[in-house]
């Protein structure tokens, strides 16, 4: 059953001449107990779709439904107001409201719900403890450390059972020690209580890690959707490819087109490619993900040889750079276990993961 | 971050420059110095007939006037959103520390406070108490309380200052509330009326007090009278009740202090109004998106999230309009009648009058009220620079 359903959404901003489209047709669903990213760079739309979902911003054309209920339809000039929508949202800069404890913040959407005040508060100490906040009712959001604040803002959106829960970039405002703890506690927590999350993000580990399922958004229309490993592994077009990992880009020219297989002049030598996408042309694209190159001190088929520029440590690896200046500039991004001495090096290209473009 | 703050204060200081009165006429007009609000003044009191005419004409071009002005002040500020300041994050914000230079601006503000303020404070609370100085007389032998006890046994004089006291507290209060009302209503929406009303609410501020209260005498002469002719022309049972009882009632609001302090918060609306709608640039938009999101109706957002936000602003708010209705003296000077007479207009009539004693003791009341009014804001929490 599907909690959440946008379809053919269209959203301008200003009107007659001078609007500026930012939604253009975006239509997604969201199960009961799914989690959804909305990934994309910055402009694509992704707050934008969030907020029309939320009631916030006003969309021209198309329809929304949660559960049963219709809360926009641009056909019949129907819009439900944000106040009637009994969603939770968790925005990027938390707005917990200075003037009230975290107790009254948690609260105010009980108390709007017209809940007996004994019932709050057994609901509250629940909610509180279950996002480890047990003993922090009392102080003000001014007291707390970033990484509290956010929870209060979750609880907040969570205390009243709403059927969707939406989160504005939720990490994005801590710093990047706490995000990866905040990551895995929000999965946990989404997990654990069997929430329907949309969670807006422009970083794609975070929605990786975090959603069952991905909608990339590229200047307000679906690129591609579907889940994680699929995005990542098999991406059906290049934005997607660049979106989703680190890349290298390589100068290729199609010699010859078997199907999927593609025979490839990259640098001087012969390669076999794999085409992905639906340019079956000969101006191509080619790239690979940074980790699926392999770095060879010998001869190996279906590589490149390109002389060591430098290495930069990461800690559990190193990333080196090979670069050949001239005419036909060629660098290649790789990860070595170990660092790896000047000199000239063979760099295998497994010809699954030589996408083609 | 202040540059809205800074932007109106710009205008509205341009607009005073045009409004100044009571200083011109003190100062300036023994030498000849006229300027527009004086000579206006005098062209009534010396022609012997009233110029209202010349006075109305006049109006028209200081309004003329306002338009470009606002029309450059919204143009400053048309990405409002960039001086929001009290986001949800619950950050402080922290004084700048200046170092060596601290004791040149202390002495610069001390130099002003003195020049400005001190100095001339103190001649008035001394004139209040003596009954008359020069070179070379000796003040202790002068001091005197007469001239208190000569307020005290005018009764217009003891109306005046309870008159004040009541427009300053409880109308001052009241009209904060309507500011309030209005700016809420304009908060959040960018669409033609918002613009509309932006203009307007300037506009009664770009006239001088002088002739804004006279605009409003006019208006409780001949509105009561315009409807009544009206009501008596409709011919039917509820014209003619209303006709009957509202109208005189209409007449009487303009002996009556509510006429005044009508006149006042129409004159100083576009003051408050800057006040509250500064105040409520601070909260940030999410804050209050928060609460629809977990709610709350568009009331509820304004009861439970706005207004506690901007409490300060409000405390403050009423602070600066109690102030200025206090010393407020140019707009009640056509209004002033038995019932209505208030500190400010009272001075201008008794300085008229040439009688300078009471001048300095009614001044020295009118300074003392003030302070009582700004020593129990500031004991309630009203932050004067937050």
């Amino acid at each position: 059953m599907n909690e959440l359903t946008v379809n053919e959404l269209h959203l301008d901003y200003g009107t007659g001449a001078a609007a500026n489209q930012i939604l253009k047709g975006v239509s997604m669903h969201l199960k009961k107990g799914e989690v959804v990213a909305l990934l994309g760079p910055s402009g694509s739309g992704k707050t934008t779709l969030l907020r029309a979902v939320a009631g916030l911003e006003s969309p021209k054309a198309g329809t929304i439904q949660i559960g049963e209920r219709n809360v926009f339809d641009g056909a019949q000039h129907f819009e439900m107001p944000a106040e009637h929508r009994n969603l939770g949202l968790v925005f990027q800069s938390y707005a917990l409201w200075p003037h009230k404890t975290v107790f009254d913040n948690v609260a105010y959407g009980l108390k709007l719900r017209k809940m007996g005040s004994t019932e709050i508060a057994a609901r509250i100490k629940e909610v509180l403890t279950q996002l480890g906040l047990g003993h922090l009712g009392e102080r003000y959001p001014h007291q707390l450390s970033g990484g509290q604040q956010q929870r209060v803002a979750i609880a907040r959106a969570l205390v009243y059972n709403p059927p969707v829960i939406l989160l504005d970039e939720p990490l994005s405002n801590l710093d990047a020690k706490l995000r990866e703890e905040a990551r895995a506690f929000l999965r946990e927590l989404i997990v654990r209580l069997g929430l329907s999350a949309l969670m807006v993000t422009h970083d794609q580990g975070e929605a990786m890690a975090i959603s069952d399922r991905i909608l990339l958004l590229n200047n307000g229309k679906i690129e591609q959707q579907g889940t994680p490993q699929s995005m990542y592994e098999t991406p059906d077009t290049l934005f997607t490819a660049e979106f989703m990992g680190s890349n290298n880009r390589l100068p290729g020219k199609v010699v010859q087109r078997e199907g999927q297989h593609v025979r490839l002049l990259v640098d001087g030598a012969s390669m076999q490619g794999v085409a992905r996408g639906a340019n079956v042309g000969t101006e191509v694209t080619t790239m690979i993900r940074v980790e699926e190159v392999k770095i060879s001190a010998t001869q190996v088929d279906n590589a490149i040889e390109l002389p060591l520029l430098t290495c930069m440590y990461l800690g559990d690896r190193w990333e080196c750079l090979f670069e050949r200046g001239g005419a036909e500039n060629i660098s290649l991004r790789a990860y070595s276990r170990h660092k790896l001495e000047a000199g000239k090096y063979w760099l295998h290209m497994p010809a699954d993961k030589l996408w083609v473009f | 971050m202040i540059m809205p703050a800074l932007a109106y204060a710009g205008v509205l200081v341009f607009f005073l420059g045009f409004e100044v009165f009571g200083l011109v006429l003190v100062l300036g007009d023994p030498e000849g110095h006229l300027v527009l609000p004086t000579y206006l003044y005098k062209l009534t009191n010396k022609l012997g007939t009233p110029s209202y005419h010349l006075m109305a004409a006049v109006a028209v071009c200081l309004v003329m006037v306002t338009m470009p002005l606002v029309m450059i002040q919204r143009w400053l500020l048309k990405s409002a959103n960039k001086y929001v300041s009290i986001k949800g994050k619950g950050a402080r914000s922290k004084a700048m520390p200046l170092g060596r230079w601290k004791w040149l601006a202390f002495a610069l503000l001390a130099g002003w406070l003195i020049f400005t303020i001190i100095l001339p404070l103190s001649g008035i609370v001394l004139r209040s108490f003596v009954q008359y100085w020069g070179e070379g007389v000796h003040l202790a032998d002068v001091l005197t309380l007469q001239h208190f006890r000569d307020i005290f046994d005018q009764p217009s004089l003891v109306r005046g200052i309870v008159n004040t006291i009541l427009i300053g507290v409880v109308g001052g209060a009241l009209a904060v509330a309507c500011y309030s009302f209005i700016a809420l209503a304009m908060h959040r929406k960018q669409d033609g009326i918002t613009r509309l009303l932006d203009y307007s609410v300037l506009v009664p501020r770009a006239v001088p007090g002088l002739l804004a209260g006279l605009s409003f005498l006019w208006v409780f002469l001949f509105v009561p009278a315009w409807l009544d002719g009206i009501l008596k022309g409709m011919d039917n049972g509820v014209a003619l009740w209303l006709s009957g009882h509202v109208i005189p009632v209409l007449r009487e609001v303009r002996s009556t202090i509510f006429a005044l302090w009508l006149a006042y918060s129409v004159v100083w609306m576009a003051y408050g109004m800057r006040l509250i709608s500064t105040a409520l640039l601070q909260v940030g938009p999410e804050l209050e998106e928060a609460a629809r999101a977990v709610g709350a109706s568009r009331g509820q957002v304004t009861r439970d999230v706005t207004l506690p936000l901007i409490k300060y602003g409000l405390l403050g708010a009423w602070l600066m309009v109690f102030l200025i209705f206090e010393r407020e003296y140019s707009t009640g000077v056509y209004l002033l009648s038995p019932g209505t007479e208030v500190i400010g207009a009272m001075l201008v009539s008794l300085w008229a009058g040439g009688s300078t004693d009471l001048v300095a003791a009614l001044s020295f009341i009118n300074i003392t009220l003030v302070a009582i009014g700004l020593g129990i804001a500031l004991r309630f929490g009203v932050k004067l620079h937050n």
